[in-house]
Formats: C-alpha cells, sequence, structure tokens
C-alpha cells in the first residue's frame, strides 16, 4: 500500500517537474533572504541535485541526454540517418504488409468466434447432383459430435415498389436455430432471434444487415420494432415482418464478406445443412463418419460408388488457396529484412568509423566505455524507432490507399470487408519488437568490432591510416553477405516473376478482353411454357441488338471455371470424360474463341430442332483422330444419381480452338451444346462484346430491358475478365516480386557503394600521393575495383548456393523452368555484379579524378 | 524526527522550521541549513509532511508544510526509538 502511494507520489513529482523543481528553488531562495548569515545555508545547486536525485527520475535525466546528443549526431550526419531510416522503413514496411496480410486472412478475422470449429459439410463431390432427402437428416441424433446444425436456406426477396421505383432486390436468408447459436450471432442493434421467433407460428420477426440498415434506413435506431413487406419475386406474394435487431457491420454468410446479408428471417420446415459446429476436441473424420452414417439413413439414391460426407474446416476453406501465396510473401519479406538488417550494420560500422576520433576523444576526456556503449545503442533505438514508425505509417497508408485493390488481386476479399486490410494493434507491437531486435543488433554489431580498436586508434589517429584488420574483415564479411542475400532475393523474385509471366503467356483459346457478364432473370410465372420463355429471350436477344448492335450470347458455365464431366463415347465406343458446356450462337464469336471447321450454332438449333454439338479440338482428336469430325454422332452420358445416366446423341457440326480455362488446364476435351436446345431457364448469364463500361451498359440495358417488361431484372454487369483469378494474381506478383527485387538491387548497391567510398576516403593520401608521383587516373580506379571485386565475387558465390536453396523451396512454385534456371541466375548475377561494380566504380572514379594535391596538404 | 517534532504543533515554512528547530535547541544543533530541503524532499516521498503553497513575510511563494498522519505514527515510533536507544546508552554509562 505504502509502496504504491509512494510510486504514485514520484509519478505525481515526474509529471510536474518543472513547478515542483521551480518551487523549490523558490523556497531556497526565500529561506537564503532570511537569513543573516546566507554563506551558512550550502551550495544551493549540489543540494537541489541532492533533492532531485531523491524522487528516482535521474535515469529519466540520463537516457533523455543520451537521446538528445545522439539526435544531435544523427541529425549533422543527414544523409547517413535518412538512408537508415529509409532502409528500415522499407524492410520494415514490406514486413508490416505481410504480417497485416496474415492477419487479415485469420481465422480471428471470421465474424464467428471459434471458427475453427465450424465445418463445411460436403455430401457429395461438386456436381451436378447430391443425395437426396438429405434435409431430413435428424441432427440431434449426432449431438455428441455436432454442437450445432447451421442451416440456412437463401431466398431471393424483393422490397416492393415505394413510390414507382422497381422492386429493390435483397438477400435473404431463413436460418434454424442452430445458426443462431451455432454462429454466436450477436445484434449491434435491438436483439436476435430467440426460442419462440424461431418456432413455427410465432410472429414473423427479421433481423436485417448493417449495410442494408445503413443504405436503406440511414442507420436510424428507430427501425427496430418497425414493419417490413418482402415479396417474392413474381411480386404476387408479400409478407410482412417485425424488425427486431441488426445483424453486426461485418457480418457475412458464404463464400467471403461480399456474401453480406440484407435480411434474415426465422426457418420454419427443414432444409439441407451444409455447415456444422462440432463440439470441442472431437475430430472431424469421426464426424464426417456419424454424418456420412445419418445420410445413408435417409437416402434412397446413393450411387454404389458414393464416398461418403467431407467436412472441411471454416479457415480451411476460406483461406487454404491463399495460404502458398501468403507464405510466399511471408519469406520474401523476411529475405528483404535480413538484407536491410545487414545493409543497417554496414552502414553504422561505416559511421562508427567515420566517428571513430569523435568517439576516442570522448574516452581520453573520460566517458566510461558504459556511456560510450550507452550513446551508440541510443543512436540504434532512434534509428530504430524511426525506421519502425516509419515503416508502420508506410504500411497504413500503402494499406489504405491498395488494400482493397490487393484484397481483389488476392481474389478475396478479407473476413473484415475490402477496407478490412490494415495495420492492427498486434501487427504494430510485432513490428516493434522486430525495431528492437534491429536496434539490439545495431547497437551490439559496431560495439564489437570497435572495442578490440578503440585504443588503438588514438595512437593512429591523424595518420589517415585505415582502420584495424579486424573492422576490415567484418565490413567485407557484412557486405559480402549483404550481396549474397539480395542475390538470392533476387533469383527467388525472378523465379516467381518469370514463372508468373510463362503462366499468362500461354495461349487460352480465347479473349476474355471487352467482354461483359450480367444475369438476367425473367419472371416465371408469367411466361409458363419452355415456347413462351424461349420466345421471350428471342425478343429480348433482338431487341437488344437492334438498340446496340451487339447480339447478346448466352452460356450456362462461366469461362473460367471447369465444367463438369460427361462421359462421351465417339464412333467407335471409346468412352472418355469431357467438360460439358451449353452456349448460345454467337457465344463462340464473343468469346473470341475460332472455329477451326465447321460451323457455329444458329438460332435454328433451338429446342425441337436435331441435337447438335461443337467440340474442342482436343476431344476431336481423341475420339475420331485424324478423320474429320463433321457430321459424327457424339454420345454424351450425363452423371446421375440413380446410376441410369442420362444418355443423349448429338451430331457434331464444328470444331473449336481448345480453352484453357486456367493458367495449367491440362484437360482440354470439352463438348458444347446449344443453349437454345436445353429446356430454357427463368435465369440465364448473358455476354457481350463490347468496349463500353460495364455500368453504362448495364444502364442501356436496363432501360431496354424495362419497355420490353420491367419485370425481368438485369443483374450487375461486370467484365468477364475481372473473374480471372489467375490473371490477378500473376499481376499482383509481378508487381510485388518485380518490386522486391529492385529494392534487392538497391541495397547491395547501396553497401557496395557506401564501403568503397569509405575505403576510398581512408587512402586519399596513399592516392593522393600516387597520383603526385605520375599514376595514371585509370590505374588507380583499377586498383580500387579490384578490392571491391573480390568483395562482389565472394558474395556471389555466397548468394548462389542461398539462391539454389530458395529455388528449391520455390521448385513447386516454379512453372515452365526449372527452379534452378540458369538464365534467370545467370542473369541475376550479372545484374548484380554489374550493378556492384558500377556502385564501386562511381567513388574510385571520383576520387582518383579531383585534385588530390590539396588533399595531401591538409590531410592532417 | 526534529523536523517531525516542529511540524507537529504547527504547519511551517522551510526557513520558519530552521528558526523552530534552532531555537529549541539553543543554537545547540546547527546544521547547513540547506540540507533541510533533501530531507523534506524525502518526507514528501515518503507521505509523512504534505505542503502547500503559501507567500512568506518577504512575500516568497515558498511552501508551508505540515505533518500527515502517517508523519504522526512515524514521529511516535523514531520518538520512541530514540528515547529507548538513550535509556540504553544511559544505562550503559550509568554502570561504567
Amino acid at each position: 500500500m505504502g509502496a504504491i502511494a509512494r510510486l504514485g507520489r514520484r509519478l505525481l513529482y515526474l509529471l510536474n517537474r518543472r513547478r515542483m523543481d521551480a518551487e523549490l528553488r523558490e523556497e531556497m531562495a526565500a529561506h537564503r533572504e532570511a537569513m543573516e548569515d546566507p554563506a551558512r545555508f550550502g551550495n544551493d545547486l549540489r543540494l537541489r541535485e541532492t533533492a532531485r536525485a531523491l524522487w528516482g527520475w535521474s535515469w529519466l535525466d540520463a537516457l533523455i541526454g543520451d537521446l538528445r546528443l545522439s539526435a544531435r549526431g544523427l541529425r549533422r550526419d543527414l544523409r547517413f540517418t535518412v538512408t537508415a531510416v529509409g532502409v528500415l522503413a522499407i524492410g520494415l514496411g514490406v514486413a508490416a504488409l505481410a504480417l497485416a496480410l496474415r492477419r487479415t486472412y485469420a481465422p480471428e478475422a471470421l465474424p464467428y468466434p471459434d471458427a475453427a470449429r465450424l465445418h463445411h459439410v460436403s455430401y457429395a463431390p461438386p456436381g451436378p447432383w447430391e443425395p437426396s432427402h438429405i434435409a431430413r437428416i435428424d441432427w440431434p441424433t449426432l449431438d455428441d459430435v455436432v454442437e450445432h446444425a447451421i442451416t440456412a436456406a437463401p431466398a431471393r426477396l424483393y422490397v416492393p415498389d415505394e413510390g414507382g421505383r422497381p422492386p429493390l432486390p435483397v438477400r435473404a436468408l431463413r436460418v434454424s436455430e442452430g445458426f443462431v447459436r451455432g454462429l454466436g450471432l450477436r445484434a449491434a442493434a435491438g436483439r436476435t432471434f430467440d426460442a419462440a421467433d424461431l418456432a413455427p407460428g410465432g410472429e414473423p420477426v427479421a433481423m436485417i444487415g448493417h449495410s442494408h440498415w445503413m443504405g436503406r434506413f440511414g442507420g436510424d435506431p428507430s427501425i427496430v420494432g418497425r414493419s417490413l413487406s418482402l415479396s417474392d419475386e413474381s411480386g404476387e406474394r408479400t409478407e410482412f415482418v417485425r424488425v427486431i435487431g441488426v445483424l453486426p457491420r461485418r457480418f457475412f454468410f458464404g463464400r467471403d464478406s461480399r456474401d453480406s446479408v440484407d435480411v434474415l428471417l426465422p426457418l420454419h420446415q427443414a432444409a439441407q445443412t451444409y455447415l456444422v459446429r462440432l463440439w470441442p476436441g472431437v475430430a472431424p473424420t469421426i464426424a464426417a463418419q456419424r454424418i456420412t452414417q445419418a445420410t445413408r439413413g435417409v437416402t434412397t439414391d446413393l450411387p454404389a460408388d458414393w464416398t461418403g460426407v467431407r467436412l472441411e474446416a471454416m479457415p480451411d476453406r476460406q483461406f487454404a488457396a491463399l495460404r502458398p501465396m501468403l507464405r510466399m510473401i511471408a519469406i520474401a519479406a523476411a529475405g528483404a529484412l535480413t538484407i536491410v538488417c545487414l545493409n543497417l550494420a554496414v552502414l553504422v560500422l561505416l559511421r562508427s568509423l567515420r566517428r571513430r576520433k569523435d568517439i576516442a576523444v570522448r574516452a581520453v576526456l573520460g566517458a566510461s566505455r558504459l556511456r560510450l556503449i550507452r550513446l551508440g545503442a541510443a543512436d540504434a533505438v532512434l534509428l530504430a524507432a524511426a525506421g519502425g514508425v516509419g515503416a508502420l505509417s508506410l504500411a497504413h497508408v500503402l494499406l489504405r490507399t491498395a488494400g482493397p485493390a490487393l484484397a481483389i488481386q488476392l481474389g478475396r476479399p478479407s473476413p473484415r470487408g475490402l477496407d478490412g486490410v490494415g495495420v492492427d494493434g498486434t501487427v504494430a507491437a510485432t513490428i516493434g519488437a522486430l525495431a528492437l531486435l534491429v536496434a539490439v543488433v545495431l547497437a551490439v554489431i559496431p560495439r564489437i568490432a570497435a572495442a578490440r580498436d578503440l585504443s588503438a586508434e588514438l595512437r593512429g589517429s591523424g595518420r589517415g591510416a585505415s582502420a584495424g584488420p579486424v573492422m576490415r574483415r567484418a565490413r567485407g564479411a557484412l557486405v559480402a553477405l549483404e550481396i549474397g542475400g539480395s542475390l538470392a532475393l533476387l533469383v527467388g523474385c525472378g523465379l516467381t516473376v518469370r514463372s508468373a509471366m510463362n503462366l499468362a503467356e500461354r495461349p487460352r483459346g480465347f479473349s476474355p478482353h471487352a467482354v461483359l457478364t450480367a444475369r438476367l432473370a425473367f419472371p416465371g410465372t408469367a411466361y409458363p411454357t419452355p415456347e413462351a420463355l424461349l420466345g421471350l429471350y428471342d425478343v429480348w436477344r433482338d431487341r437488344t441488338e437492334e438498340a446496340t448492335s451487339i447480339r447478346p450470347a448466352f452460356a450456362n458455365w462461366p469461362p473460367f471455371a471447369e465444367p463438369p464431366l460427361h462421359e462421351v463415347t465417339g464412333d467407335d465406343g471409346t468412352a472418355i470424360a469431357a467438360g460439358a458446356v451449353a452456349i448460345s450462337d454467337g457465344y463462340v464469336a464473343t468469346m473470341g474463341m475460332a472455329l477451326q471447321r465447321g460451323r457455329d450454332f444458329t438460332s435454328m438449333d433451338r429446342v425441337g430442332g436435331a441435337p447438335v454439338a461443337l467440340v474442342s479440338a482436343s476431344l476431336a482428336r481423341t475420339l475420331w483422330r485424324d478423320t474429320d469430325p463433321i457430321g459424327r454422332t457424339l454420345r454424351a452420358a450425363a452423371p446421375s444419381p440413380r446410376g441410369t445416366p442420362d444418355v443423349r446423341q448429338y451430331t457434331v457440326v464444328g470444331v473449336v480452338d481448345d480453352v484453357r480455362r486456367s493458367f495449367d488446364d491440362a484437360d482440354l476435351r470439352e463438348y458444347y451444346t446449344s443453349w437454345l436446345q436445353h429446356p430454357p431457364d427463368r435465369f440465364a448469364t448473358l455476354y457481350v462484346r463490347t468496349a463500353g463500361h460495364p455500368a453504362t451498359w448495364a444502364r442501356t440495358l436496363d432501360g431496354l430491358t424495362a419497355t420490353l417488361d420491367p419485370r425481368i431484372r438485369v443483374g450487375l454487369a461486370r467484365a468477364v475478365r475481372d473473374d480471372d483469378q489467375e490473371a490477378r494474381e500473376t499481376r499482383f506478383l509481378v508487381t510485388l516480386f518485380g518490386g522486391l527485387a529492385l529494392f534487392a538491387v538497391l541495397i547491395a548497391v547501396m553497401g557496395l557503394m557506401g564501403v568503397t567510398a569509405y575505403a576510398v576516403q581512408q587512402r586519399e593520401r596513399e592516392i593522393a600521393i600516387r597520383m603526385a608521383l605520375g599514376a595514371e587516373a585509370r590505374l588507380i580506379v583499377r586498383h580500387i575495383l579490384r578490392g571491391a571485386a573480390w568483395l562482389i565475387v565472394a558474395g556471389l558465390a555466397v548468394g548462389l548456393l542461398a539462391a539454389l536453396a530458395v529455388g528449391r523451396v520455390l521448385a513447386s512454385r516454379v512453372y515452365g523452368l526449372s527452379a534452378s534456371d540458369p538464365v534467370t541466375i545467370v542473369a541475376a548475377c550479372g545484374l548484380l555484379g554489374t550493378a556492384a561494380l558500377a556502385a564501386a566504380w562511381l567513388p574510385a572514379r571520383q576520387a582518383a579524378t579531383e585534385q588530390n594535391f590539396s588533399r595531401l596538404r591538409d590531410a592532417d | 524526527m526534529l523536523v517531525l517534532r516542529v511540524l507537529a504543533t504547527e504547519s511551517l515554512h522551510g526557513y520558519a522550521i530552521a528558526q523552530r528547530i534552532a531555537q529549541r535547541s539553543g543554537d545547540a544543533l546547527r546544521v547547513e541549513e540547506g540540507s533541510l530541503y533533501p530531507a523534506l524532499q524525502g518526507m514528501l516521498i515518503e507521505g509523512w509532511v504534505r505542503a502547500a503553497t503559501a507567500t512568506s513575510d518577504t512575500g516568497r511563494t515558498v511552501r508551508r508544510y505540515s505533518l500527515t498522519a502517517a508523519g504522526r505514527r512515524k514521529l511516535e515510533s523514531e520518538r520512541q526509538r530514540f528515547r529507548a536507544t538513550v535509556r540504553a546508552i544511559d544505562l550503559v554509562l550509568a554502570n561504567g
């Protein structure tokens, strides 16, 4: 108790130090004045010092003094300071960036507590079917493994017209009690569903999403308790619900954070469950076995080769695809930070060499070794602190401005939303710790080397001789290591960039540039027969073509995803698996695919006509070797769960170029059926080739469609190219690693330039004498370069070993070249070696051409 | 202890404390008067005295020190310890 109070009084004193000191001085002066014999008072200053020391803050004064002195020294050495802080800020900044990305794509970033226990349930491999009746699984019987069955059924609902505006689509989700409890649902305002809300027959209630609340109701808290009306797609059924709460800001449910929820409603019927929360300690394999058994119990149409249910932990599903990329960024950041540290060590070493005399004088004047070490530590702390702050600001600015673009390039917005990538407390703390570590290294390295030379220094002072052999070896080794590190980083970056470009440069078989896509939804009830619906599609397309002179094409599968596989059989009976896609007439031209022979589909290839197909060149080659495939019969069997596949026969009318849906798409065998020959759906995905902006084009289309039938909805138009996840990753990789490679070269050049400049400066006298004796500048330069060349060669040798190790790490990610690709390595060595030689040549040249006689005179 | 004793009866500023000690001791205990101040600072830290700003006779701002409850306890324990020491010394001297 007493100790705490004492500490409190000391802290109070610290905060009011200036006033307290003034008061003390004042009362002492008053005392003196009042005394008859002021001499008996004692030494004013000494007494005040003693009094001040009693409060126990003198160490702080000493520290501030050290820092102030060191700051003054650093300010005088501005070039060094700016370079060191800049380099450190970039190095730590890259580390902060890597850390921030890692934190952003981590389970903790998901809007659900303890997300590692959430598992996705897949009942069958992705494809056209899944076991029937899985909605009937009795989850309570599995409650020894599954804590909550998280059931959610999406619903397309609309907010009905408000004063003539078209109905507003909302993303609605009907959810079970397991959803509310299993996801630990909270309310940002109002409350979440309780048991009564979820029980059938109660008052219809809803929660609304945060962005919906902000966007439609301006964040008005009085929304809680109000009634909303929601209609279905046809606008014929409307339900009224009372809002009881608002979902948290970053809540989402689905693939990623773009799947926000506008309206959450209680689920009153059985629905399929695709997400479960397991009890703590339950192995997913065990749970999968139990769910498999339960599925067998309710399903009647399982194929003989059904492999059972698979579980995938939520964090894996969300982030597994990103992990290799994040790991590469982390490795690159660690590499960059290492060479930054080496570079800083060289810079600090050179500076301490330049300041040898200064330090030696201080030592002679009685500064203890401890004090000298403290001064060095103060330098290191100031540099590291400035570097750390610089790094965090750099990372912050970078993530604030480029964060959303970065998330899009990574192909996955952060679970915290597009603006959720940022520097948080953990990142700041880690960078702080790293900066501290750097400070310790910076404080220690030059001391170890300098301690040996210190006493010898004064004796040799003024002679201008180079530093002791220990120092020379130390800085030589550091620079060589730095060059080696840079080479390793450069080779790593080079391999990554070249591999990415190799992948990106392969011909795709189609060109997605300037192609827009949008989703089209036709009202179902107004066009009940397939013929009526097909007629509507025809009219819609004709109208669009008349107005914009672009004829939209349709396809049932997006260009950057592998289509479902069907078993196809040629005339001779060989059966193979091939991708099946339905495309309309005009799609081949819209996508920029090339028709090799035969014809494209026409609008006459429709329901009721003879079934026709296009085949990819690879499929044609496999099925019919060198013979002409046109006019041949293709039998295709779509898999069905009941074991009796749906077999159809088509006449081949054309052959198109192979389409590479991903960079390393190996299976290029595909066949295309006519979209108009499939019974039409109310939903369709359209494609148009136009240079226009998606938004402009969508507006045109909206207006056009409204005149035809206002109930037809055109979804958000977007560029097809944006769906190309791999191209985005490639651009990102090339930018990031290209930048890092540049940084690596820059660092190596800086290190060597500094060391050579110092060596030249040390040998000023020698050079001047040689010049005076008639040596040619060329010879002097060559002489200096020879010394640098040894460092470069040693560095490159070390780097070569490191580069081979880096190549081995990258081996699985490198495409189209060997992990120890000689071209990359030789190019990197050449680039780095040339840059390093230039870095040594510049100061050497300068030394040899300057007027040296004056220096000879002034050298002492 | 002397300072505490002087402050036990009234609150005083530095010069007055020195005066009072000199008076009470009959000028026998005269020290360098300035050393009073580091001692007072120490007592402030320990929480035995507290200070309040006041104006001196010469018109300067000075601090007027007064005893706290902790200070009173400290004075009492110090006084007892001192008496015990003196008694012990007395005993030694008497027997000698």
